[in-house]
């Protein structure tokens, strides 16, 4: 099988800034920062197992999904208090299941929007270390809220 | 948080007549096929909601989490099979009515790159059709649903 950048980096691969958010058995998150933005906030929810998208997966895998976006949703609301957060399943590039959850600043001029909230110059961004104790932060909350 | 409430068109639409009839429907969510009022209709656009008014993942319970995961795998299945459909997005924004429902539709095999995401339905050639082509699709996509009855532990 051609190299999967989301099986990478659960392989620990293609290594991933901040380390895993969560992790269990069917799903795994990470703070997302391909093209190097430094955008506070966009996570990245995958399935362990390599499969295309939502209609590939078992039940107890979407089960899965939902439940990690809601609890990611949660976290991202509290540890830094963004007024929505846009969850979206593209999945046009790579074929494994990946849903991208995009926090939205209440401060963010409204045309700044959906999938243009990272564009926002003004948006909170940070350095490598920034984004690590984001994700140490959403992980103690994920831990303190256990479902 | 209230359960329903009398301005939501979402909970009012649950709780009404929705064009084709609902494709699912449980005690923790619902699923409709969108129906344009206005012109055609893009066929293969259905929308995953909850039954409680919340606005978002957030304040969802954990069995509610898990059940819109599973319509949006179900929906996303159903989509594929019943229409032709070579992909199905999943999108939530919850910018305009404060009542979660996340977007799941097709793009057909050949629709060009431009026309990708939100633009499907701009594609001159994307299926369209009108409440009699929705009616039928959502019964073909209801009668899907209930033949691929999930068990889950």
């Amino acid at each position: 099988m051609p190299s999967c950048l989301f099986c990478d980096v659960q392989q620990g691969n293609s290594p991933v800034v901040g380390g895993p958010v969560y992790e269990d058995d069917h799903v795994y998150a990470y703070h997302w920062d391909e093209e190097g933005s430094g955008y506070l906030g966009h996570l990245v929810l995958i399935t362990r197992r390599h499969a295309p998208d939502f209609a590939a997966l078992t039940p107890a895998e979407a089960q899965a999904v939902g439940l990690l976006i809601a609890r990611l949703s949660s976290a991202l609301k509290v540890c830094i208090g963004v007024e929505k957060v846009y969850t979206v399943f593209y999945g046009e590039v790579t074929p494994h299941l990946h849903v991208h959850l995009t926090a939205r600043y209440r401060e963010a001029p409204p045309e700044y929007l959906r999938w243009r909230a990272e564009d926002w110059p003004d948006a909170p961004r940070g350095d490598a270390d920034a984004i690590a104790a984001l994700c140490q932060r959403l992980r103690e909350f994920l831990a303190e809220n256990p479902q | 948080m209230q359960d329903t409430t009398a301005e939501c068109p979402i909970c009012a639409k649950q709780q009404g007549e929705v064009l084709g009839g609902p494709i699912y429907q449980d005690e923790l969510v619902y699923a409709h096929h969108v129906f344009n009022k206005e012109g055609p209709t893009f066929l293969g656009y259905v929308r995953a909601e909850t039954r409680r008014h919340v606005a978002s993942f957030a304040e969802l319970t954990p069995h509610e989490a898990q059940a819109v995961g599973l319509l949006i795998a179900r929906l996303s299945k159903a989509i594929k099979a019943c229409t032709g459909a070579d992909h199905v997005y999943a999108f939530f924004y919850g910018d305009h009515v404060p009542h979660l429902h996340v977007h799941v539709f097709a793009r057909y095999p050949g629709t060009p790159e431009e026309y990708w995401r939100e633009r499907v339905d701009e594609w001159s050639q994307s299926p369209k059709g009108g409440a009699e082509e929705v009616a039928a699709l959502a019964q073909r996509l209801r009668e899907y649903q209930a033949k691929s009855v999930v068990v889950v532990d």
